[in-house]
């Protein structure tokens, strides 16, 4: 008899993510949820009783219905988009290759990984429904009715996560497993973040709140909340909670509610493997190869600005191979679209401050970002500079410039971003704030460098750069605070102090990474 | 016999903290002017290694050398600038087209612009990737790689060469081209080549000399005839097994007997 393959898989990815738990592994996700959901029903219920009468007058408001259905939508679109996101930044062809060339077919591979994965999502999934129903327990709801509201909030979010892996899958066949498509797949990962943290924003600063409020003159936008499945659950859960009880809680209505939703997961599988086995497979139509387009205006601008000859080619070489990176620029995007999204949704009006202050918080990242591709090539790339004349000191310089080419003009679109948005900033003082971040910007593309040669990373993961950012974040909070302690925040003196702290460390880091460079092997 | 081109005393490569891994071991080494020399060795014997100190990519720790007189340490500089090396498996710029990798290396070995011009569209057509020069790397395949790799070792024309094992990921006729080629260097442009290579026809057909080296250690040096006759073998590939150990034929299905395979 042949092996259910999807289920051989299924229990191979969930060794894989348990590899660590030894003998425990088979209970890896109880150990985690039961506490969790332990803890939650031990704190929530406690904490009611002292609220009992707003909870009961919240969850007959018409506030109650919208609170959940945000509650529900969001992570719908979160557990929609993380797969996405995840499967697009981590190419992972070689592991699907080897799967593939043994006999299965393509909805086995991704239906055994979203089963594997299952477990640890439903931890999360219980926990956040067990929060709402401990949160309504001392209403008086009934087992079934709590059991009930679990299943809900469960086929709500493993649609949404089904629905995301296929997608993810879909995507990934037709960008191809090329070079080229790995590079397409991890600039969307970056692209489709940025409207779920623009999401993630309007939420927590109240927008979309206080329009579904408000249902007259909000428009569409509950009536397209209420289409979507991850709001037929809301109905059920606010009903719950006004007629508490199992034997006189349970209406026909609701029943139907759920059934609805059992439905719409069992037939979001099943389309989902009829897509799979469709559009997935691994001889994705390859991309045609790419073409270096002529010299236009602005390399050459860049050429004469590093001084032409061997080094103005050097630049532009090395500008070249990070600017044709896709990735690269949605970072770019991704770091001024954060800026934009929090200066328009936190942004205070009076206060520029404010947004000076997260450029500290901005820089150390993008300065990361964009350093943190001198040793990504690998050891080898950085031979070809070891092994020519001069070569450490050709590409410290050449980068160094590269850098502050791309560096520039991103700080001062980021510092200009808040100003202008912030009525309160048109002052001349203000202003100052551009050259001053350009040469604070300068000063960590020096400091980033450095660290990238002392401890280089050489692969593409995000999280292995994350360490050499953290540095910088670190360093950048630490002037930062002692700016403060020191009564030394928002005058000249402390921007200064701030200034020379970040060259001087800088500098030195940049002594020891060169070091570090010539003696690697 | 010519000047030594390559003279190694005692150079050795240790690596790890207490020096645990030995690379390379008291190698006591002259390549001359104007030959080619190949070097032979099973994997790991520290072939890479030596052409990693032979261009100063890594530092010896012991012995010393000179490379066209100069001083491995104290004249890297001069070193770097007269030796053009085909890398075991080097990096490059997947986002840069063939043209602009050229112009990259050449910027890196300060070859005049004029000069470099017309080499880099020269070398481009010799290896026959004229139609596709403006493509990007990414999308070629490891054989046309390797010859834009070949191109770059070319690009600021130095007198000495390594190649480290250019023929592996080559088809047939670019093998044949890439042998031809380095034969033409050595004969008609008066290079001093050094390769390896576990090619053996091609190292037979290439090299006037050949050094055998063997888990760090050199294990025989001479022309092809000396080594026949120090081993007694008719072929240089008998000789070669003779003087690093193969392994022996009946251990080779050892493997299968505990499965109990009938077939
Ligand atoms: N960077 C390194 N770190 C540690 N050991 C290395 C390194 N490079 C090479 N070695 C070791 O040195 C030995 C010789 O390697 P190598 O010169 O690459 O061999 P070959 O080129 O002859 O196959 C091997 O045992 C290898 O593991
Ligand atoms: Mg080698």
């Amino acid at each position: 008899m042949p092996r259910r393959k999807w289920l051989v898989l299924a229990r191979n990815s969930y060794m894989l993510r348990t590899s660590g738990f030894g003998r425990f592994r088979y209970i890896v996700p109880l150990l985690i949820g039961v506490p969790i959901v332990g803890a939650i029903f031990a704190f929530v219920p406690w904490i009611t009783n002292f609220f009992l009468d707003e909870v009961e007058v919240f969850f007959v408001s018409t506030a109650a219905i919208a609170l959940i259905q945000i509650v529900l939508f969001t992570t719908f679109i979160l557990f929609l988009f993380f797969p996405i996101s995840f499967s697009l930044n981590s190419g992972q062809e070689e592991y699907y290759e080897i799967l593939l060339s043994a006999p299965l077919r393509p909805k086995d591979v991704i239906l055994g990984k979203f089963l594997g994965d299952m477990p640890f999502y439903s931890v999360g999934v219980i926990a956040v429904a067990s929060v709402f129903v401990a949160l309504m327990l001392p209403l008086g709801l009934g087992v079934i009715q709590g059991t009930l509201i679990t299943l809900i909030f469960m086929l709500t979010f493993f649609s949404a996560l089904w629905i995301g892996v296929v997608i993810a899958a879909m995507i990934r066949s037709k960008i191809g497993s090329s070079t080229r498509g790995k590079d397409i797949g991890k600039a969307l990962s970056m692209a489709v973040a940025l409207p779920m943290v623009g999401l993630m924003y309007a939420l927590m600063s109240g927008t979309v709140y206080t329009a579904l409020l408000d249902v007259e003159s909000s428009g569409p936008l509950p009536f397209v909340l209420d289409l979507l499945p991850s709001s037929w659950g809301a109905n059920v859960v606010v009903d719950f909670a006004v007629s508490p009880g199992d034997a006189s809680g349970i209406s026909l209505e609701n029943t139907l509610r759920v059934g609805a939703m059992a439905i719409f997961f069992v037939g979001v599988l099943w389309a989902g493997t009829k897509f799979a086995d469709r559009a997935y497979n691994l001889e994705s139509q390859s991309l045609s190869s790419n073409l270096a387009r002529q010299e236009g205006v602005f390399y050459r601008a860049i050429r004469a600005i590093s001084g032409g000859g061997a080094f103005g080619t050097l630049v532009v070489s090395v500008f070249k191979d990070y600017g044709r990176r896709l990735e690269n620029v949605s970072k770019i995007v991704y770091v001024i679209g954060l800026v934009a999204l929090v200066t328009f949704f936190f942004g205070d009006a009076e206060d520029a401050e404010g947004g000076i202050i997260m450029m500290f918080f901005l820089l150390p990242f993008l300065a990361g970002f964009i350093v943190g591709e001198v040793t990504i090539r690998g050891k080898e790339n950085l031979f070809i500079y070891r092994k020519a004349p001069k070569g450490e000191l050709r590409l410290v310089r050449a980068r160094l410039v590269q850098s502050m080419l791309v560096m520039v003009p991103l700080t001062v679109v980021a510092t200009a971003i808040p100003l202008l948005m912030m009525s309160g900033a048109s002052t001349a003082a203000a202003y100052m704030m551009v050259p001053y971040m350009i040469a604070l910007s300068a000063a960590l593309v020096v400091f980033s460098l450095g660290l990238f040669l002392m401890w280089p990373v050489f692969s593409e993961k995000p999280a292995d750069m994350m360490a050499n950012v953290m540095i910088l974040t670190f360093f950048m909070m630490g002037c930062f605070f002692v700016t403060l302690f020191l009564g030394l925040f928002g005058e000249v003196n402390g921007w200064l102090f701030i200034l020379t702290l970040t060259s001087i460390a800088g500098a030195i880091a940049l002594m020891l990474g060169v070091r570090n460079l010539r003696a690697l092997e | 016999m010519s000047k030594a081109m390559i003279s190694t005393k005692e150079l050795s490569k240790t690596y790890g903290r207490s020096g645990k891994v030995i690379a390379l071991d008291k190698l006591n080494l002259e390549v001359y002017e104007g030959e080619t020399f190949g070097l032979l060795g099973p994997n790991g014997a520290g072939k890479t290694t030596t052409v990693r100190l032979l261009n100063c990519i890594i530092k010896p720790t012991g012995g010393s050398a000179t490379v066209g007189g100069h001083d491995l340490i104290k004249g890297s500089l001069e070193i770097k600038s007269m030796t053009g090396l085909l890398a075991e498996s080097p990096g490059l710029y997947e986002k840069l087209s063939a043209h602009e990798f050229l112009q990259f290396m050449g910027a890196l070995y300060d070859v005049p612009d004029d000069v470099l011009d017309t080499r880099t569209d020269k070398l481009i057509r010799l290896f026959g990737l004229h139609s596709r020069r403006n493509h990007l790397l990414e999308g070629y395949s490891r054989g046309m790689k390797q010859k834009v790799l070949i191109a770059a070792a070319l690009i600021h024309d130095p007198p000495l060469l390594f190649f480290d094992e250019p023929t592996s990921t080559l088809d047939p006729n670019a093998a044949l081209m890439v042998k031809d080629l380095m034969k033409d260097l050595a004969e008609n442009a008066g290079k001093t080549i050094v390769v390896c290579s576990h090619i053996l026809p091609i190292i037979e057909e290439l090299c006037d000399r050949i050094g055998i080296i063997n888990r760090g250690k050199l294990v025989a040096v001479g022309t092809i005839d000396e080594l026949l006759a120090r081993t007694g073998k008719n072929t240089l590939e008998k000789a070669y097994i003779d003087i690093t150990g193969g392994v022996q034929k009946k251990e080779l299905l050892s493997w299968r007997e505990l499965r109990g395979a009938k077939a």
